[in-house]
């Protein structure tokens, strides 16, 4: 027997940090959903955003860890006094991943595809251009219909990046790479591998060779994957998995939580009973216990008084999260003629996150009288039920920001605008429109915030959602992965990091 | 008498029989509350579940929920569900089985045909899709889509079986003379054939009690079973995955809970077969 | 002329399943182009891209549209990946059937020879221990013998890789192991079963008791003579098994990330992927029919009179 539990303690595989790269030049790690396509003028899903923004680059680019817009492809820019045009200089020395270079009319035709192709989601964002300009090879000028000053973000987002017109390839397979990275192979569900673009103007964007990730990896095995050493990095740990890994005295110094740019709530719809009396929204907010939201989330969440997350431009920190007050929130509903309660279905998609915080909130409104029926549906499921106006009237609501500014929060969750496309709780407020109009084409920062900051007031007052809390991006690398920082807006940033073992 | 005494000295039916008396004793036990989440005490700091300590002997769930309370509660739900599930299959599968078997000819023939059009179907995806579809139908809340699915996947080897037998027995003497003498069929059914598949009935109905608690546990993991906070131990299954380096009771408890029952049924279904039906079909 | 009945009989059968499986999804009150198309889509966006996927058309038109597409050879694109459907089948079936094979392989080789000891060694320890795995075997929920697999052999140990694919021949074989050994502790329990019963009953018989008088070593006896017995209904099962796991063993898949049919249409059911749910219903029938026709062709071919011993 003595030769089994010799057997079986050298088969013990080691499970703490490893110290040395499997292979210095190529960083492993994945992701549990699957990229569906490379694409940029289509690419909308976190997974396929995320790889557009390495194979792609922009006019502009985020600085690494922060939400400041650097040059990118542009060298400078001017915006005219009136807001209206957009002047950019590129870069000399900009080339594509074949070597030909990049070119200033490569950016209008990267324009007129998202504008021609029926299912590009970004249509929107190019509304306002009124025409481009072209000046020779390294100029182009955007004019645009009305001042805008969230335009800029728009330039960063990877649809946005120069196309030729003479590229033979499907475009959904074949990118044509301009960024840091270009695509080495595609095993579609399995696995991506992208690998260093040898034109690309910033060699010190690309320390690692290779990115591989691995598709369709379920977040536990993801886990196990990365303990043994199968992964570099894990992201988007699950609950279990990152209680575990906190307390782990040798994994600690490598386990991040980082904020990200979205909002989680309820979503109500306010043209519905018994929605549509604001006593029942505000009453509603006040039974729910967002500390007890925080602890499931384990901490790696903030308990919210509205869309905009900290440290967002605009945000009326002096607001505070509705408290926790079933006393109050029992006679709001006595109020307003509700001093039963209510019975109530709530949809939440069937993952983790929905289905945790789902029962915490039918506890919470249980206490006041309020019957919550949970059902969990699948991401596409719910989208289109509760794209539907007869759908779903209670059911979770999340937003995740394209870009870091408050209009992006804001205007297509609440502008009336928007009702029939983003704004599902149908909310229609002529005060706030004009707030958010306003702020939308105000140049002067000082002004703009003050103006964010009266819409935040508006909307917390008014209540459209049950406010809940933003959550933070959950990770762990192996130690030899160096100059990690994570992103606020593309999550995982690989363009500072290398690997080496540390000292 | 002699049938009771044959039973109690087949060793699997003694052990079958005593588990499912375990798992019904469970199911009344009074117990803890199963279904509110208790965050604040239920829960370590940071939100771990916790070990099985005095205050609850198999720990707490994710949400802060008693374990031991939710297997308890489980065993109710889990064996409603399959109770009922195996219900609907057996109404299924007895009629269309004893039609087939006992009218013969081109009735069997269509029908055997139907049953094999169901079986052409993999069984996992017409559960999922059927799971789905009666989701979104939303039945009488949450159970119903469950239960239906199971019970409409599960019916066509009880079908098989019975349909057997019900040949075997229309070309009997009994019943051929009844015909002779002119009897209804309904007569006929009821007062030769009935009798004579009783055993076989009880034989298949407890294997297919074991096939749908095993379906049910199998459609909550894939997350298409009963809705939240619906104490199923399929779901308990589901819900702990995550935790089995951290809070490996929440997978051992319902697994054992789940492989305990099924082994029950499994065990008194085939002590039963012996006893009931020793030269039948061997599956 | 049987044949050609059969042929007829399996091509209503594959029609009958695709037909149903398209009513029962479009059953589903969900419009998928919102979902595709994500919250931003403009309404002639969202028109355009209905018309192309038929999905203006009434319940008939849908209908229709696809068989008439089906019929070309056209399986149309995955609403999802837009990627089309024919080619994520073409790379999704390999792996299915791959493992189907190593699950029935190791089902095979382990389950005969325990069920032959349980038989020879009947109402001994032998007999017991190998029924009481047999037991545990057919009542453990494929999820939870994947993931005591995976946790003990692949984490714990460190035998086996955490799921995935693998590449190369030695590494796919290793990636294979524990999925077809969880895939096959069902089939290895009812195997077992049934050799040992058909086993049982053959012993007992007057060819054997003759075998026997004449000197034939016991050995000879059971595999050469009773054995023959078990064929029929171990082909059968064989039979059945292909089906069944050509249909997806979804959650083995899942556990272990390997890229089979299974997980595939998991992901478009809870999808509502309507095109990539029919490509791979219509595969998996169509692969069930097959298999269904090449047990019955053994049968003939192994033994006619195997059939009459059948019933």
């Amino acid at each position: 027997m003595k030769w089994l539990l010799v057997l079986l303690v050298a088969c013990n595989v080691d499970r703490g940090p490893h110290w040395r790269p499997r292979d210095a030049s190529t960083l492993r790690f994945s992701t549990h959903q699957q990229v569906s396509t490379l694409d940029p003028t289509i690419a909308y899903d976190e997974v396929s955003v995320w790889i557009a923004h390495s194979l792609y680059d922009t006019l502009v680019d985020y600085a690494p860890g922060s939400t400041e817009l650097v040059p990118r492809l542009a060298e400078r820019w001017e915006i005219s006094p009136d807001g209206r045009r957009y002047h950019f200089w590129l870069r000399p020395g900009i080339a594509y991943a074949d070597g030909r270079p990049i070119v200033a009319a490569d950016f209008e035709t990267s324009f007129q595809r998202t504008l021609a192709r029926p299912d590009s989601p970004f249509q929107q964002y190019l509304a306002g251009v009124d025409h481009v300009a072209i000046v020779g090879d390294r100029e182009l000028e955007i004019t645009l219909k009305h001042p805008d000053a969230t335009f800029l973000y728009v330039l960063g987002m990877p649809f946005t990046t120069p196309l030729r017109a003479d590229h033979a390839g499907d475009l959904r397979r074949d990118p044509l790479a301009s960024g840091p990275y270009m695509l080495d192979s595609w095993d579609e569900g399995q696995r991506v591998v992208l690998r260093k673009n040898p034109h690309y103007f910033d060699p010190s964007r690309t320390r690692v060779e290779r990115l591989e990730m691995l598709e369709n990896v379920p977040r536990d095995t993801q886990f196990l994957m990365f303990e043994k050493g199968e992964l570099d990095a894990a992201e988007n740990l699950a609950a279990a998995d990152y209680l575990w890994v906190i307390e782990q005295p040798a994994w600690q110094p490598y386990v991040h939580s980082a904020p990200q740019m979205n909002a989680f709530g309820i979503r109500m719809n306010v043209r519905e009973k018994p929605f549509d009396d604001r006593r029942v929204r505000q009453a509603l907010n006040y039974a729910l216990d967002k500390q007890h939201t925080v602890k499931l989330l384990n901490g790696a969440a903030v308990a919210s008084h509205g869309v905009l997350p900290p440290g967002m431009f605009g945000r009326d920190d002096t607001l505070k999260p509705y408290p926790h007050d079933p006393a109050k929130a029992r006679a709001l509903l006595a109020e307003a003629g509700y001093p039963h309660g209510f019975e109530i279905d709530y949809v939440t998609i069937s993952d983790e996150e929905g289905e945790t915080t789902a029962a915490s909130i039918q506890a919470d409104l249980a206490e006041v009288g309020v019957r919550v029926h949970i059902t969990p549906m699948s991401l596409s499921a719910y989208v289109s039920a509760v794209s539907r106006p007869d759908g779903p009237a209670f059911s979770i609501a999340s937003w995740v920001a394209d870009y870091p500014d408050p209009s992006n929060f804001l205007d297509p969750r609440f502008h009336s605008r928007a009702i029939g496309s983003t704004n599902d709780s149908y909310y229609a407020n002529p005060e706030l429109d004009a707030v958010l109009d306003a702020a939308h084409a105000e140049a002067d920062p000082a002004r703009r915030a003050a103006m964010y900051h009266r819409a935040e007031r508006i909307l917390y007052d008014d209540a459209p959602w049950v406010w809940n809390y933003h959550r933070e991006m959950t990770e762990v690398d192996q130690p030899y992965v160096r100059g990690y920082v994570p992103h606020p807006v593309w999550g995982r940033d690989y363009t500072s990091t290398w690997l080496e073992a540390p000292r | 008498m002699r049938a009771v005494r044959r039973f109690m000295a087949n060793r699997g039916a003694l052990v079958g029989a005593a588990l499912v008396l375990l798992l019904v004793v469970l199911s009344v036990l009074p117990h803890g509350d199963p279904l509110a989440p208790h965050i604040d005490r239920g829960l370590s700091a940071m939100g771990a579940p916790l070990p099985p300590s005095g205050d609850a002997f198999l720990g707490t769930d994710h949400l802060g929920r008693d374990v031991w309370a939710r297997i308890c509660a489980g065993a109710t739900t889990s064996l409603e569900l399959a109770t009922l599930s195996t219900l609907l299959a057996l109404a299924l599968g007895l009629s269309v089985g004893l039609t087939a078997g006992y009218a013969g000819g081109w009735v069997d023939s269509a029908l055997m045909r139907l049953v094999d059009l169901v079986l052409a179907f993999p069984f996992l995806l017409l559960a999922i899709l059927l799971a789905a579809l009666l989701r979104e139908a939303d039945l009488a809340g949450g159970s119903a889509p469950v239960v239906l699915t199971i019970g409409i996947c599960g019916w066509t080897s009880m079908a098989r079986v019975i349909r057997g037998k019900s040949l075997s027995l229309a070309r009997s003497e009994h019943v051929l003379a009844a015909r002779a003498l002119g009897a209804s069929p309904l007569r006929i059914v009821v007062r030769h054939v009935l009798p004579n598949i009783a055993g076989i009935v009880i034989v298949v109905t407890a294997l297919g009690f074991a096939q749908n608690l095993l379906a049910e546990s199998v459609l909550s993991y894939l997350g298409l079973g009963p809705p939240p906070p619906a104490p199923t131990w399929g779901r308990m299954l589901y819900e702990g995955r995550a935790y089995y380096r951290t809070a490996p009771w929440l997978s051992i408890a319902p697994g054992v809970a789940v492989l305990t029952a099924v082994v029950a049924f499994n065990l008194l279904g085939d002590a039963l077969r012996d006893l009931l039906d020793p030269k039948g079909p061997r599956r | 002329m049987m044949m050609w009945r059969r042929i007829a009989w399996t091509a209503l059968v594959v029609w009958f399943v695709v037909t149903a499986t398209f009513a029962m999804v479009t059953a589903i009150p969900t419009d998928p182009v919102k979902a595709l198309l994500g919250p931003h889509a403009t309404p002639e966006a969202i028109e355009r891209v209905r018309t192309y996927y038929c999905l203006d058309r009434d319940w008939f038109g849908q209908y229709a549209c696809y068989v008439g597409r089906i019929a070309h050879g056209d399986l149309g694109e995955s609403y999802r990946s837009k990627r089309p459907v024919a080619e994520i089948i073409e790379d999704r079936i390999w792996p299915t059937v791959q493992l189907t094979l190593a699950a029935i392989a190791l089902q095979l080789l382990i389950g005969v020879p325990l069920g032959v000891i349980a038989a020879v060694r009947r109402n001994r320890w032998q007999d017991r221990v190998a029924s009481g795995f047999a037991l545990l075997g057919q009542s453990a929920p494929s999820f939870f013998v994947g993931t005591v697999f995976l946790y003990v052999f692949a984490y714990r140990f460190g035998w086996f890789p955490i799921g995935g694919y693998g590449q190369g021949f030695i590494d796919r074989l290793s990636h294979l192991v524990l999925p077809a050994a969880t895939l096959a502790t069902i089939g290895v329990a009812y195997y077992s079963r049934v050799v040992r019963s058909e086993l049982v009953d053959a012993l007992g018989e007057d060819y054997v008791r003759t075998a026997r008088a004449k000197g034939v070593p016991e050995r000879q006896v059971v595999m050469r003579h009773a054995l023959r017995n078990a064929l029929g209904p171990l082909i059968t099962l064989v039979g059945l098994d292909l089906g069944l796991l050509l249909g997806g063993a979804v959650v083995t898949e899942y556990i272990f990330a390997w890229p089979g049919l299974g997980r595939e249409v998991l992901q478009a059911i809870v999808e509502i992927d309507l095109p990539l749910i029919l490509g791979v219903v219509l595969v998996s029938a169509i692969a069930i029919a097959i298999a269904n026709l090449l047990v019955d062709l053994v049968y003939l071919w192994i033994d006619p009179r195997l059939r009459d011993r059948q019933t």
